[in-house]
């Protein structure tokens, strides 16, 4: 058989088999075993044949055959008139098409063929009658053709444009129009379509504006937005639309589509800015009076927006060549328009149409550097006479408002202080005005009375906005500006005004910061007193020092004004509170830092041995220390150090951490200690077992330090176990309870990270068994000295998901409802999955994903078994337990457990803790959004609950009342309507009572809930 | 309401409202980073240890690392009456009829016009009556919504005061062409009833309140 006929038999039964025909007919073309002729002769009588469906598959036949040929092969006119014969004949168009993409492919492709090809195609096709998917065949024709013989095609005149025109007439389908609207861009722009202008821009702007809908589950992804573009690309492409565009797009921006306006706008942005500058210069008249009208009168702040934007572009295309003010260009004559209409708008500045008629100006003074020349030199004048003319500080103020843009504007032309770039040779036009502006905005701001927040905000805005353009004030005009600014942040009563000035001094000091250091530091440093006082006296100094400190020369003098003034404080007996603010705010900056990216490893030489031998010299000179040594003081230090620490690499970790055994394990001299090495090394014990609480408790330096290392620095000791062993001895007996913390921390890091070998496991299992041992027998929490470290062991285990934690967890969870431990047992659990600062990934410990889940998972069904079976004095230490563990999980988790939790929490709501209380009321309030129906079934006891929970007693505080209305004022809307009105009036009489609480926050809440619950409406009388 | 009113009102910036100044450390960043900084933690909450528990003490749930709630360590005694700014608080954060602003904002409602009168508690009345005086400022003389802002304030105030509170809201002497005649309304129980009845009037206060925080 032929392998025609083979084809015809298997395209039907199995089109795999088909393709496989045709790809060996292709192949023995290759070899020149069968010549083309004889192929199309055999195919002849099918591709007559009455049958459509029979011609339409031998065509198939054949593209398939000439897809599978390499593009080298066939002669040009070989193929291609056979093919296109049948393209009258609509059954096969499909075929036809893939052989045509085949053909056009091939490189023998002549000029000539392509002009038949698309005169056929352009002559024959009624398209409309076709499926999308051919006619989808038909476009990739065209469009195949028309970059493989673009030539050719330019050649057959305006017959091709025309006839392309009307080939696409009426496509809806967004694939086609894809690729059309690409094509159309090509003949815009390279075909010689003068005579059919009018038609080519039709068909483009037939679609405009585009509304088409992506629908859920396109499989072509085409949005809306590549339908705009790829229109638009069309309609800028050439300046010669502009006649046909303009008038029809000013048309469409009446409509009351915001989309469709949206689209104009963008569109006129676009056109402006591609098309020529004469062009525009001849619409811009037009233009303006309708798109200011957009701005002036705008609802939606986004079609200001972009109208802003078109206004913009026509000042940029008109800027064009331009590099100085001519009173003759047709820029200057665009700005005289805009900027009269805005300069009569902002004659009255507390009008609707002030604000936009700035924004206007603003927008057209970024366009180029003539531009902002021309805007500034046009309504400053005017805009100056106008304030002084004003009365009212309302008017000032408006005015005042008004003009900052206009300081945004230059400063985006010319730039800020820092700017690399080269400012544009055009000199600064505003800066004629420079001394009237520095002289009207600080008078707002330093002038006026103290009440006049918004009008003195005006004034400095304006001052921080001028202060930041490049080479427009005087380093001793900013430095006066700074000094208003420390004025204000130190003395003025409004937290306004205090905290804009901050924020301005904020961005002074990465534009100048040498004038902050000069100015603003001596006087911040001056308000801090020498002694400890009241905490009002430095705190907002202090903050205001760090926040202004986070670049490095700024922080590198804090560091030292810092110090200075730290020791001063100590000499003078300061209590704690003074010395720990001042370590705060280096803490603060150090943390700003890092958030920022930057390395703060490099500060340790400066901070991190200073503050250790600081603390640790008056403890070796057998004194009880200063108020470095007290606890907080010693968080602080710790986390500093800690801090900086984390960022260093493996190698100086190493060195630092080899530093640190040496002062507090070792006993040795340490090159941290900067003075009096010796004394250190002979005295300072603070593992030593009699040693004094004071030295005991800088083990929180320690162990802040030594969590922040990485897994891969190895600790200086030969044998770690028996460190541990040393550590959790101690834990038995501490000095302080913040001293054992510290000791159980130390422990579980050292574990989690470091105890990962065989031998270190069974060590833990062996010393975890003997003090199970020894808690099991005890009788009462102080005997049962081991249970504290059982926890941290535990959590240390339970973070890496290490089955080593199972045992322990199981065995405390078993022992809550024993009468002497209970209690302690029930608290121990705040431990186990509460997230601790020292123990976290960042501090490189072992943190495994879902490492909370599992225990949770754990814990859980022992609780909800084990409060079931306990006593009724135990219970409270199971709900206690489950608080714990719940705070500290996410709230899915809880909600997959809900309906065995939920009679746990409505128990709990009769504890007398404030905490629990506070806790489970915290996670109803979740459920009731997240578990409506399960709520809904208990909705009476739970609104009993928390009303009672709602007034005021010794363990509903503040915090229990005002979460237990919180929670009750969700019910109206996370539940149904019909569950939650049959309480309304019992709720609206029984929220009278905290109307009237003693507490504003409490009845704040009340107000809210009762509110909430009023707009229910009423009760059906039936209920 | 087709007709604006009032088209073109003064309007005063939300800044230069009155406010409570306590409430420093929420409204001010920098006060809050202050805070951090100098707050010197309570023993209560840098010694706490769930191991050394003594029974009685507050289990102390602000510590272990959350420090989102430490700053309110509110004093839980010492009982705050309600006064001018809780009142001002209540009401001036309802909406205009015909402005998308606030009472506040339009300057109808102002602190200076506010009185809270509390009698003094006695042991056979721990819970005296007290009263409050609301005074609205019409924004111009012969507004005709005067009514129903008068209205909405009052069941505001109704709504959110515990029910010792005797209640009296009135048009300020010389603000308004009819005060005498709106105040009447407004006092009038029977009046202010009926006027609760009708559902048009209720739909208007209820979008007035609607924005009251």
């Amino acid at each position: 058989m032929e392998p025609a006929q083979l084809y015809l038999v298997a395209i039907d039964r199995d089109p795999e088999e088909a393709a496989q025909i045709a790809k060996a007919t292709a192949k023995r073309l290759e070899n020149k075993e069968l010549i083309l002729l004889s192929l199309t002769k055999s195919l002849g009588e099918y591709l007559t044949n009455d049958d459509r469906t029979i011609r339409a598959k031998a065509i198939g036949f054949y593209a398939t055959v000439l897809t599978a040929l390499p593009p080298s092969l066939l002669s040009s006119a070989q193929g291609t008139s056979e093919i296109l014969h049948p393209l009258e004949d609509e059954a096969g168009l499909k075929e036809v098409c893939h052989g045509l993409l085949a053909i056009a492919g091939m490189s023998r492709f002549q000029p000539e063929d392509a002009q038949m090809v698309a005169r056929s195609v352009l002559k024959s096709c009624d398209l409309l009658k076709q499926p999308q998917g051919s006619r989808y065949l038909v476009y990739q024709v065209m469009d195949k053709i028309l970059s493989e013989q673009r030539e050719a095609l330019k050649r057959m005149g305006p017959d091709f444009a025309t006839g392309y025109v009307e080939l696409v007439a009426n496509e809806k389908d967004p694939r086609n129009l894809m690729i059309i609207f690409s094509n159309l861009k090509v003949i815009i722009v390279e075909f010689d379509i003068e005579d059919c202008e009018e038609q080519v821009f039709d068909a483009c702007f037939c679609y405009f504006p585009i509304t088409f809908k992506q629908p859920p589950n396109d499989p072509y992804g085409i949005t809306a937005q590549d339908l705009k573009d790829r229109l638009r690309e069309c309609l800028q492409v050439s300046s010669k639309f502009a006649v046909f565009l303009f008038p029809q797009l000013l048309e469409k921006l009446d409509s009351h589509s915001a989309n469709t306006k949206k689209d104009v706008l963008q569109t006129i942005t676009a056109c402006a800015l591609t098309y020529e500058k004469s062009i525009i210069a001849n619409y811009w008249a037009t233009l303006w009076d309708s798109i200011k009208y957009e701005v002036l009168n705008a609802s939606d702040d986004d079609l200001a927006f972009e109208a802003l934007d078109a206004i913009r572009a026509i000042a940029k295309s008109l800027s064009a060549k331009l590099t100085t003010v001519m009173r003759t260009s047709s820029l200057d004559k665009y700005l005289r328009a805009v900027t009269k209409e805005c300069l009569t708008q902002l004659r009255n500045p507390t009008a609707k149409q002030a604000k936009p008629s700035a924004s206007i100006l603003s927008a057209v003074a970024v366009a180029s550097p003539v531009a902002h020349a021309t805007t500034i030199q046009a309504v400053l004048p005017g805009l100056s006479t106008t304030y002084d003319g004003l009365e009212e500080i309302a008017k000032q103020r408006s005015m005042l408002q008004a003009m900052l843009p206009l300081f945004d504007a230059t400063a985006q032309v010319y730039g800020v202080w820092g700017d690399i770039e080269y400012p544009p040779s055009l000199n600064n036009s505003l800066e004629a005005f420079k001394d009237n502006l520095f002289e009207i905005y600080s008078r707002a701001l330093m002038g006026s009375a103290k009440e006049e927040v918004s009008f003195r905000l005006a004034g400095l805005n304006g001052l921080t906005k001028m202060s930041r353009i490049k080479n427009f004030f005087a380093d001793n005009e900013i430095g006066l500006i700074v000094q208003f600014f420390d004025e204000i942040v130190l003395t003025d009563e409004k937290d306004e005004m205090r905290d804009a000035a901050l924020e301005s001094l904020l961005i002074l000091s990465r534009l100048k910061p040498s004038l902050i250091m000069e100015i603003t530091f001596p006087a911040f440093m001056a308000k801090l007193p020498d002694r400890e006082e009241d905490e009002k006296s430095y705190d907002m100094t202090l903050s205001a020092l760090a926040q202004l400190s986070v670049e490095r020369p700024v922080f590198q003098v804090l560091l030292t004004r810092i110090f200075n003034k730290l020791n001063i404080v100590l000499n003078n007996k300061s209590g704690p509170g003074y010395p720990f603010a001042l370590l705060s705010s280096i803490l603060y900056v150090l943390r700003r830092k890092h958030e920022t990216g930057k390395d703060i490893s490099t500060h340790y030489t400066r901070i991190v041995p200073e503050l250790i031998t600081r603390t640790i010299i008056p403890l070796s000179n057998g004194s009880s220390g200063n108020a470095l040594s007290h606890e907080a003081v010693l968080e602080v230090t710790g986390n500093i150090a800690s801090l900086i620490i984390r960022a260093m690499d493996v190698e100086k970790q190493t060195e630092v951490v080899g530093e640190l055994f040496k002062i507090f394990v070792a006993q040795t001299e340490s090159a941290i200690i900067t003075s009096d090495k010796e004394i250190v090394a002979k005295e300072f014990k603070p593992l030593g077992e009699d040693t004094s609480l004071q030295q005991a408790s800088t083990i929180i330096i320690f162990a802040s330090a030594v969590a922040a290392t990485r897994r891969e620095v190895t600790l200086p000791l030969d044998n770690l176990q028996k460190f541990v062993e040393k550590l959790v001895l101690l834990s038995r007996t501490p000095k302080s309870p913040g001293h054992r913390r510290a000791l159980l921390r130390l422990i579980a890091v050292i574990i989690n990270k470091y105890f990962t070998t065989p031998e270190d496991r069974a060590f833990l299992a062996k010393s975890t068994d003997e003090m199970w041992e020894a808690v099991k027998s005890a009788d009462s929490p102080e005997t049962a000295s081991s249970l504290p470290a059982l926890f941290w062991i535990a959590k240390a285990l339970a973070l890496r998901n290490d089955k080593l934690a199972d045992p322990i967890v199981g065995r405390l969870l078993g022992i809550l409802d024993n009468k002497d431990l209970g209690v302690a047992v029930g608290r121990g659990f705040e431990v186990l999955l509460s997230d601790d600062p020292l123990l976290s990934k960042e501090n490189f410990a072992v943190v495994r994903l879902l490492s909370q889940q599992k225990l949770f998972v754990f814990c859980v069904p022992k609780l909800v078994e084990g409060f079931k079976a306990a006593s009724s004095a135990a219970k409270k230490n199971y709900l206690h337990a489950l608080s714990s563990i719940i705070r500290n999980v996410p709230s899915k988790l809880v909600l997959a457990e809900i309906d065995t939790l939920l009679p746990l929490l409505l128990q709990s709501l009769d504890l007398e803790d404030s905490g629990i209380k506070t806790a489970s009321i915290d996670t109803l309030s979740v459920t009731v959004t997240e578990a409506a129906g399960l709520v809904s079934e208990h909705i009476s006891s739970l609104i009993t609950r928390l009303l009672a929970a709602s007034s005021p007693s010794e363990v509903n505080t503040v915090k229990v009342r005002s979460a237990a209305l919180r929670c009750l004022s969700i019910f109206p809307s996370a539940l149904k309507i019909d569950v939650v009105i049959p309480y309304k009036r019992q709720i609206m009489r029984a929220l009278l009572k905290p109307l009237d609480d003693p507490k504003r926050s409490v009845r704040k809440e009340a107000v809210e809930c009762r509110a909430r619950w009023f707009a229910l409406g009423e009760p059906k009388e039936d209920d | 309401m087709s007709d604006i009113i009032n088209a073109n009102p003064t309007i005063l910036n939300p800044s230069d409202l009155p406010t409570r100044s306590e409430s420093r450390k929420k409204q001010s960043s920098s006060a809050h980073i202050a805070d951090k900084i100098s707050r010197l933690p309570t023993s209560k909450s840098l010694l706490y240890d769930p191991f050394s528990y003594y029974p009685g003490e507050d289990s102390a749930y602000s510590s272990g690392g959350s420090d989102q709630d430490e700053d309110d360590d509110e004093d839980e005694t010492a009982a705050e009456d309600i006064d001018e700014q809780e009142i001002y608080d209540l009401i001036s954060t309802i909406s205009d009829p015909e402005h998308p602003l606030s009472l506040g904002e339009l300057a109808v409602i102002n602190l200076p016009h506010i009185h809270v009168t509390h009698a003094p508690p006695t042991p056979q009345n721990p819970h005296p009556m007290s009263h409050v005086l609301v005074e609205i400022t019409p924004t111009i003389n012969h507004c005709s919504l005067a009514t129903v802002i008068g209205l909405g304030v009052r069941v505001r105030l109704e709504q959110a005061l515990p029910p010792r509170f005797r209640i009296d809201v009135r048009i300020r002497e010389g603000t308004h062409q009819s005060t005498e005649q709106v105040n009447k309304q407004l006092n009038d129980k029977e009046r202010v009833a009926a006027a609760c009845e009708n559902e048009t009037l209720m739909g208007v206060l209820s979008n007035m309140l609607a924005t009251c925080k």
